[in-house]
């Protein structure tokens, strides 16, 4: 065991990938893959609960790569909605990415790799890339959970179109993931107590919206705080 | 159940629009760059909104309440997050704890 290691070390496979599983910072990364995979499970059974495809779900995952918007597609477009309707409100969803990408935009580099790290935006590697105080580690921190939910994603969808209705989401306490991930990541800015009441009162603005306001645009909701921090921040100054 | 085409096409649509609205993002972040205090509202701006996602997928289900299993299970990944507990246990914790809630009978 030991001396096969050892072979495997000469050939450098470990060291690298040993490396690599040691920092943090990948670690950390790929497992918000993994707890997306898992929420992709749910998407891809519910895709074809819904008499859709098992190809669908992995699709939409690996092109629209914004997963609330995708299920209520999905969900609305199974139920007989007009496919454009249900697109519309998915759009909806998805307008949060407007100030995400204002937030992340240092994150997205040039070029190619601009255009890569745009599609790769998303709730997961926004937060883990604004955890971050160093700039490179930032970069760095965002293309990781990036990358790393553009494979999970995907496949945890045609892992649950394949299992179907095998795993239920609730019993195995799946929907806890996603915002527990979420959460952990905005730690780090809740440490600095300037931030704390404009987040508490997004979190009551946005879940009381939720009663009336469209699908998904709740969360967006929570920007009617702003004007908190710019007056601590004035009250500060 | 409509066609199968059309659901496909307004899918490829939902992708185009929202890579739009990812690139219209960066852009306009990017023509606020020269001022500093825009910038930095912008990134707490961010952090408004990712707590609104996270607060509505925590505590919400379509309109209605989530459960008490749910909002038990983010809130001690929440409590363990702060003491520095690496996340991939948090998130094992948060899955476990919500799924161990509801088979003892809590909704």
């Amino acid at each position: 065991m030991r001396s096969d290691r050892r072979t495997l070390d000469r050939l450098g496979v470990v060291n690298v990938a040993g490396s690599a599983l040691r920092d943090p910072l990948v670690r950390g990364g790929l497992s918000m893959g993994l707890a997306v995979a898992l929420i992709g499970i749910a998407y891809g059974a519910l895709t074809v609960d819904g008499g859709l495809p098992v190809w669908l779900a992995p699709l939409l995952g690996l092109v629209v790569l914004a997963g609330a918007s995708e299920m209520l597609f999905v969900g609305l477009a199974a139920g007989g909605t007009s496919p454009w309707l249900a697109m519309v409100a998915a759009l909806l969803v998805n307008t949060r990415h407007l100030p995400y990408g204002m937030a992340v935009r240092r994150l997205l580099g040039r070029g190619w790799s601009r255009v890569i790290r745009t599609h790769v935006m998303n709730d997961e590697s926004v937060a883990y890339g604004l955890a971050q105080r160093d700039p490179d580690r930032a970069r760095r921190a965002y293309a990781i959970a990036g990358f790393s939910v553009l494979v999970g994603w995907p496949a945890g969808a045609l892992a649950g179109g394949l299992l179907g209705r095998v795993i239920d989401q609730q019993v195995w306490g799946l929907d806890a993931v996603f915002p527990a991930v979420i959460l952990a990541l905005l730690l780090p800015a809740l440490r600095e107590s300037r931030l704390r009441l404009p987040v508490l009162v997004a979190a009551v603005v946005s879940v009381t919206a939720v009663a009336w306001a469209p699908a998904g645009l709740a969360p967006v909701l929570g920007l009617l705080a702003l004007p908190l921090v710019l007056l601590r921040r004035w009250r500060h100054a | 159940m409509p066609e199968l085409l059309t659901v496909v096409l307004a899918g490829l649509g939902l992708a185009v629009g929202t890579y739009a609205i990812r690139t219209t993002g960066g852009v306009a972040g990017e023509l606020l760059e020269s001022r500093p205090r825009v910038q930095a509202l912008m990134e707490d701006g961010a952090v408004l909104v990712l707590a609104s996602v996270m607060a509505t997928a925590a505590l919400t289900d379509g309109a209605a309440f989530a459960g008490y299993a749910r909002v038990a299970g983010v809130a001690l990944a929440g409590v363990l997050a702060w003491r520095g507990v690496p996340l991939p246990v948090v998130l094992v914790v948060a899955a476990a704890s919500a799924a161990g809630l509801r088979a003892l009978g809590v909704a």
